[in-house]
């Protein structure tokens, strides 16, 4: 009794004298309120206002909740003109303003800042100068900045996202390549085609796409470089020629072949096109991506008599099953720091949804609720996921975070859209 | 930062210490109203005419079961008004009456005390009525007894008093915790942790607070290494502003007028 007195006494000597730590360990991580004011001077006939585009950036990130424009108290254009505390009182920690001087040559010169009203700091304060066919580009950049400087997190706004879009035409289907902003905005076609495309995968300096085309009536790999149109085949193999991924150094190309018989994972060195065989086994092996690393791959294997994701290490070839939950789990990606496994799952008499798995705690989570949901691709930051899916005669991309929390869907285009693949970042 | 382990330890230190003195007080309070129980022999002498008493009948439905033990040691403290009313009624005769103030107040623990010195002389007047010397070697034995059994008392009053300390301790430690948990669950409902904060990060902040719990100066003491995290965490603070401290003025300044919050995500 004496001693825990003691011990009591000692204890409130201490926390009097020296200093108290209080620990916090959790938090509310809410999306975070953001004002982006409408930015002053003129823009480019026929397009959206910078402020615009950047809220609508920063929403989809599902991070941001942008207050409406019609609930901003004020609506400075500059910092000298900002007074914390009328931010303050509508509880916005985060406010964006800036402003577009047009220049004699005819582009713009754009600045922006943004302050913490809680730290009464501001936290970041640039210029850009762009002609009028790059403003939506400057928007993306903004959004890249203001995400980076809060979440710490580089913005993958100014990024690409490429799909298979399949049409038709005077009673034909057609399929046709895209490339389009990562927001959906000004599509882009590569590729138009009388036959189908499959499995765009994109080059890790983002010039090149690979993809499958059935052009010549039979399955080919194909690389093309974005910016020239330039194209090469890369393999037309007898039997299956299919999905391709680039390594992460660019120098070699994993793709699915059944020349030797059945559908097996080949690497192979785009320079020399040798080829070398990785997996060895009488079940479908497919689907390969690489590991952030290039150490292994992972791929889609119905070796354990449903499919499943597997890992391969390329050095000793020992192969690990990663999945263990659902009757079907295939077409995976791997999140830019290997941690999640990104995945089309289904259990047993359900339809096709996306899952992430948690390769740190294997918890796997279900994050779409749209049915035949297909072809899931990490933003190049880690943080969100695109995929395909239907709604009628309409396909439309989706694009939800990592967690599931949010998710938006992007312009729907006639017909089907499948196979989306999120760039890297833009060099 | 030194202290950063001990957190936990004075929350789990006062509910132990509040526990011991729990059971300590039942302890005394059983010891004290003990006593005069093992010296009650004299109630061997009823007298069976006045046991027919006239009392209401809920009254005496109450009283029936209970008469030979008028003090329980077992139950804590707070419920025992109920009992004390038991004794009474049944232990009408006279000598007996004396005793019986005892059980009426076990709230006031000094009360207790004194009882058991006046039940000992009840014990062997009854039974001495011979010769003076055997009333002499009684009346000795009874100062050796009183002697001791004025030992037992201080000892106990001592042992009380340092409980009491002990609560007082306890209770101070107890509102420093309480005010601990309500800072922790405000910063933590405004702390939006960012993207890129991992389990193993960890800011230090140094608070300075004015009375009321307005947060004034923030200082980032240990940097995590992520500007972005560090800034949530600041930002975090500012937004609590003000921070619940408790309104007395020795407490809130001897713990919360400069503090430091260690920011660290657990769960990512």
């Amino acid at each position: 009794m004496l001693r825990t007195l003691l011990l009591s006494l000692c204890l409130l000597a201490g926390l009097a004298r020296a200093d108290l730590v209080i620990e916090i360990t959790r938090g509310a991580d809410d999306a975070l309120p953001i004002a982006v004011v409408p930015f002053g001077g003129p823009q480019p006939a026929g397009s959206d206002g910078l402020a615009d585009i950047v809220r609508a950036d920063l929403e989809r990130s599902g991070r941001f909740k942008p207050l409406p424009f019609e609930k901003l108290p004020v609506r400075p254009t500059s910092g000298g003109q900002v007074l914390y505390n009328e931010w303050r009182s509508v509880n916005v920690p985060y406010l964006l303003v800036g402003s577009a001087t047009p220049m004699p040559d005819g582009r713009f010169d754009i600045r922006f800042e943004l302050f913490s009203v809680d730290r009464q700091a501001r936290i970041l304060g640039e210029r850009t100068v762009v002609g009028a066919a790059q403003w939506r580009n400057a928007a993306h950049l903004i959004s890249d900045k203001v995400f980076q400087a809060i979440t710490g997190v580089r913005g993958a706004f100014s990024t690409r996202i490429v799909y298979v879009n399949q049409y038709e035409q005077g009673g034909k289907l057609r399929y046709r390549l895209e490339m389009a902003d990562a927001d959906g905005q000004r599509p882009l076609t590569i590729l138009d085609s009388p036959e189908p495309i499959l499995s765009p995968s994109w080059s890790p300096d983002a010039r090149k796409v690979a993809y499958v085309s059935f052009e010549s009536g039979r399955p080919a790999i194909w690389v093309q470089t974005i910016e020239t149109r330039e194209r090469q085949k890369l393999a037309s193999f007898r039997g299956l020629n299919g999905a391709p991924a680039w390594s992460p150094d660019g120098t070699r190309l994993a793709l699915t072949l059944s020349r030797d018989g059945n559908p097996e994972i080949y690497v192979m060195d785009v320079a020399t096109q040798a080829l070398e065989r990785v997996t060895n086994h009488y079940a479908i092996d497919t689907e390969p991506r690489w590991l952030p690393d290039g150490s292994g791959l992972i791929f889609t294997s119905d070796r354990g008599g449903s499919a499943q994701i597997y890992r391969l290490n390329l050095a000793d070839k020992s192969v690990k099953r990663l999945t263990f939950e659902g009757s079907y789990n295939g077409r995976a990606d791997i999140s830019p720091d290997g941690r999640y496994l990104v995945m089309v799952h289904r259990e047993a008499g359900q339809r096709f949804q996306i899952a992430v798995q948690d390769l740190q705690t294997q918890v796997m989570t279900i994050i779409t609720q749209t049915p035949q949901d297909e072809s899931p691709s990490f933003s190049p930051n880690g943080t969100q996921l695109v995929y395909a899916s239907k709604r009628g005669k309409y396909g439309e991309l989706g694009i939800a975070s990592v967690d599931g929390r949010f998710q938006v869907r992007l312009p729907s285009r006639l017909g089907e859209v499948r196979e989306p693949a999120w760039s890297p970042f833009l060099k | 930062m030194l202290h950063a382990d001990a957190r936990p330890a004075p929350v789990l230190e006062t509910r132990r210490a509040l526990n011991r003195s729990l059971v300590l007080h039942v302890l005394v309070l059983g010891l004290v109203a003990g006593l005069p129980y093992l010296h009650r022999p004299p109630e061997v002498k009823e007298p069976p005419a006045i046991q027919a008493v006239l009392v209401p009948k809920a009254v005496v439905q109450r009283h029936e079961p209970t008469p030979p033990k008028p003090v329980e040691p077992t139950p804590a403290p707070p419920p025992e008004p109920p009992k004390v009313e038991l004794p009474p009624p049944v232990m009408e005769p006279p000598k007996i009456a004396l005793p019986k103030p005892k059980p009426e107040k076990p709230v006031e623990k000094p009360v207790a005390k004194e009882e058991p010195k006046i039940t000992k002389p009840l014990l062997k007047k009854p039974l001495l009525n011979t010769a003076s010397f055997d009333a002499e070697m009684d009346a000795m034995r009874k100062e050796v007894q009183q002697h001791e059994r004025q030992a037992e008392l201080d000892r106990i009053k001592q042992e009380m008093d340092k409980q009491a300390t002990a609560m007082k301790v306890s209770a101070n430690q107890a509102l420093v915790a309480s005010y601990i948990g309500k800072i922790k669950s405000r910063v933590e409902t405004k702390w939006n942790r960012p993207l890129s904060a991992r389990a193993g990060m960890s800011t230090l902040l140094r608070i300075s607070l004015l009375p009321g719990g307005e947060v004034g100066n923030v200082v980032v003491a240990t940097t995590s290494g992520n500007a972005a995290f560090d800034a949530s965490a600041v930002e975090a603070v500012r937004r609590a502003s003000p921070l619940p401290v408790p309104d007395d003025v020795t407490a809130f300044s001897q713990s919360f007028r400069n503090f430091t919050l260690k920011f660290s995500p657990e769960d990512l």
